[in-house]
């Protein structure tokens, strides 16, 4: 068969929804079929570039190209997912969450302080009511967005896991180091500012290298004077952008992992720690991860507060016999899962 | 729910104040109301739920909370110049209480840079070459305000942007329904008075009142020439309450009292407290609540007569002239002061009919002016009305100018797929 993904790409941001398309698109093509990626560009501001967009989804053609017919669109991000198509399967990373689940979020929710918000923000709900159902399967990257898509949109949705990136490849180093691994995007959703604030409160000698690249510079010199300000600088590395190869190190010589995003869609990162044998905090709200982190056996779980986030980290430092035994936890509950890219194919294709 | 409800607040003079503050307590009953006010002077009964805010800097958030916004647009720009500026940016339900609005964007464009060629643009957007060139007529002072109004009201650019539109009178519903969601809900009032008004057949005075904002559309020259001209003077007292428009017009009245030698029929009170001016209106004989020109309100005036079980007489134009005549007495505007003379005679010979004129307003208002029944529709069509008119409408603006831009113009079969497109994503 002939398959587009089609997926919307901020330009000059690269992150997990980038490479998902791109893993789908080979996994396709391991199958035999041809297909391709279609990237379309996305502003979200101000609002109404938002019905711009949306709009322009609607107009799109991909039925055919070149005169042959495309046999199948799988839609995977807001607005791409509108793209009209006689057979078109839905595998959601998100909805546009700034309508929904961050919706009046005081820290977060981008769309709820513009003055036409409101408006925008129905439009999107409006649209994706009436065109999410044109689909003839609608799959979501989680429980989580599953059950979003459930609680705001009324609609129903069968959640579809699949592999990180190179997970075959990811290993437990046979030394365990004393340090925490958080690699992530640094952005204030990714919450790297709630670990710095937990340092202080940690009363062992904790280490964290936190490895990505930041959205904005100015956001990173702001936690960096926050680790200053809290005296916690020392404890902290800013490893910046990592090769795949050096951060499947960092995770495999590290004591844990931390990830502690604020309503994760999926999150790589849980998957990427079970596979390197490696347990992992994260937190009450954090989303995506809670499907895969099972308090006290294959990681922790903390309230979203520095206070009891460093309860958590010291108690896995404490005991690294304990944190050994989680991650060895993670590694099968990991595989006793079965996520698998032919998995993803099969179910998507059927 | 949370409901915003942006509105002018008593003791700001305008009926629209007193409106908003008679439906309080029943809004407030079933939801949290904030009220969103530019002015800190604010009655104490009203003070809990005030927001005071800047329209320079809007806490969008806060406004988006709410489940319902309303914003109540009238014609005088000291109170709902900043509202319709925030109307403009925060898509909402209008309550619209005036027809006719030229009052309010003449003021507005006239502060602003560039405001004469946009007052121009708009003007020529609704009406045309006509309009444009009688708005830079009325710009360089050569047209009066009144006689831009009745031509050209705007009152489709001032719920350019709303989701749905609230009016108090059918003819401004007729006039809007085919152009946005818009529902027609009489005025409300809460009913007061429960005491019946007695009848005396015979009277030695009969008592004429006239209350409220008073300005020349008030007809208060037609009315002391008609008082005076009229062969039941002697019969008729008119007591007027409340504030007259400016020093400069009350100096007019006070002189055209004396000219016309009415001392002694022709009373001003000024401002009395609200008991005092309800007894005052309870125990006249005939309430003189005339209007042109009229602006297309609704008179919350012409309910607080009803309530009083009081006759009265009004201008056979705009919402007046919808009034039922088991209710009112008509005056034409082309013989009122025959008229006037016509109703103090009938007055003066039969009283009974005015007296069961005022209890017919009476029953009139009870049944068709309930506050109850007033917030039940309109919360119901504020929460069904849809906002996808708007999107439609900026999708269709946007594609026109895109197309304008261009130096060829698309066939009609692309223009019908584009125009489906944009129906099957609004509607």
């Amino acid at each position: 068969m002939k398959i587009v993904v089609v997926t919307t790409h901020v330009p000059f941001v690269y992150g997990g929804a980038e490479i998902h398309a791109k893993q789908l698109c080979l996994a396709l093509q391991n199958y035999g079929h041809k297909c391709e990626v279609v990237k379309i560009p996305f502003k979200w501001y101000p609002a109404e570039k938002i019905l711009d967009h949306i709009f322009i989804c609607r107009l799109l053609d991909l039925t055919e190209s070149c005169g042959e017919s495309i046999d199948m669109l799988i839609g995977l991000k807001f607005p791409a997912y509108y793209v009209k198509h006689p057979n078109k399967i839905l595998w959601i990373l998100h909805q546009h969450k700034s309508a929904y689940e961050l919706w009046l979020h005081p820290e977060y929710g981008d769309l709820s302080i513009q003055p036409n918000g409101k408006l925008v923000r129905e439009a999107i709900i409006s649209a994706d009511k009436k065109f999410i159902p044109e689909a003839k399967k609608v799959f979501a990257n989680s429980k989580t967005v599953a059950e979003r898509l459930k609680k705001f949109c009324g609609l129903d949705s069968i959640p579809l896991y699949h592999p990180p990136l190179y997970a075959d490849k990811f290993y437990c180093g046979s030394q365990q180091g004393d340090y925490f691994f958080y690699p992530s995007r640094i952005n204030k959703m990714k919450r790297q500012r709630l670990v710095i604030e937990a340092l202080r409160y940690c009363k062992q000698p904790i280490k964290v290298l936190f490895a990505g690249l930041p959205e904005a510079e100015v956001y990173l010199k702001e936690l960096k004077k926050k680790a200053e300000e809290l005296g916690v600088s020392k404890n902290i590395k800013w490893i910046g952008f990592i090769s795949e190869e050096e951060k499947r190190k960092l995770y495999a010589d590290s004591l844990g992992v931390i990830y502690v995003p604020y309503d994760e869609d999926y999150g790589y990162v849980t998957l990427e720690a079970m596979l390197a044998g490696k347990p992992t905090i994260t937190c009450t709200d954090a989303g995506g991860p809670l499907e895969f982190v099972v308090d006290g056996i294959t990681g922790f779980i903390s309230e979203p507060t520095p206070q009891s986030l460093a309860e958590k980290l010291d108690m896995l430092y404490e005991n690294k016999v304990k944190a050994k035994e989680m991650g060895k936890n993670a590694y099968l509950k990991y595989h006793e899962m079965k996520i698998s890219w032919n998995k993803v194919v099969e179910t998507l294709l059927k | 729910m949370l409901i915003n409800w942006f509105s002018p607040l008593p003791p700001a003079k305008t009926d629209i104040a007193h409106y908003t503050q008679r439906i309080m307590p029943i809004l407030t009953k079933i939801s949290q109301v904030k009220l969103w006010t530019d002015d800190s002077n604010v009655i104490p009964s009203l003070q809990r739920h005030v927001v005071i805010y800047n329209v320079h800097q809007l806490n969008w958030r806060e406004l988006n909370k709410a489940e319902l916004t309303f914003y109540n647009i009238g014609n005088n720009p000291v109170f709902h110049t900043n509202i319709w500026k925030t109307a403009i940016r925060h898509p909402a339900i209008v309550v619209l209480h005036d027809e006719c609005l030229q009052d309010l964007f003449g003021a507005i464009y006239k502060q602003e840079v560039n405001g004469k060629q946009r007052f121009l643009s708009i003007m020529a957007s609704y009406y045309g070459p006509r309009g444009y060139y009688d708005a830079e007529r009325f710009w360089n002072g050569e047209l009066e305000t009144e006689e831009l109004a009745i031509k050209y009201p705007l009152t489709e650019f001032a719920v350019e942007n709303a989701i749905g539109v609230v009016v108090h009178t059918s003819n401004l519903f007729n006039k809007l329904k085919d152009k946005l969601p818009v529902i027609y809900l009489p005025l409300p009032y809460l009913s007061k008075r429960k005491i019946k008004k007695e009848f005396k057949s015979k009277k030695n005075i009969y008592k004429l009142i006239l209350f409220g904002f008073i300005g020349k559309n008030r007809r208060l020259e037609s009315i002391l020439n008609a008082l005076a001209t009229s062969s039941y003077k002697k019969y008729l007292q008119l007591n007027i309450y409340g504030e007259i428009w400016d020093q400069a017009y009350q100096a007019y009245i006070e002189e055209l009292i004396k000219k016309y030698n009415l001392q002694k029929q022709v009373k001003i009170h000024g401002f009395v407290s609200e008991d005092e001016l309800d007894k005052a209106i309870f125990d006249s004989d005939l309430a003189l609540n005339l209007r042109f020109p009229t602006m297309g309100e609704a008179s919350g005036s012409q309910l607080r007569i009803w309530d009083n079980c009081l006759a009265s007489v009004v201008s056979k134009v705009g919402w007046y002239a919808t009034l039922p005549k088991e209710c009112v007495e008509f005056v034409s505007i082309e013989n009122e002061i025959k008229d006037l003379h016509r109703i103090f005679a009938e007055l003066v010979h039969n009283p009974l009919k005015f007296y069961q004129k005022g209890l017919n307003g009476k029953r009139y208002l009870t049944t068709y002016h309930s506050p109850q029944n007033y917030i039940k529709h309109l919360l119901e069509f504020s929460q069904q009305v849809s906002s996808q008119h708007l999107v439609c409408k900026y999708l269709c603006e946007k594609t026109a100018n895109f197309f304008s831009s261009l130096s060829f113009n698309p066939d009609e079969h692309y223009l019908r797929q584009i125009a489906t497109a944009i129906y099957n994503l609004t509607v």
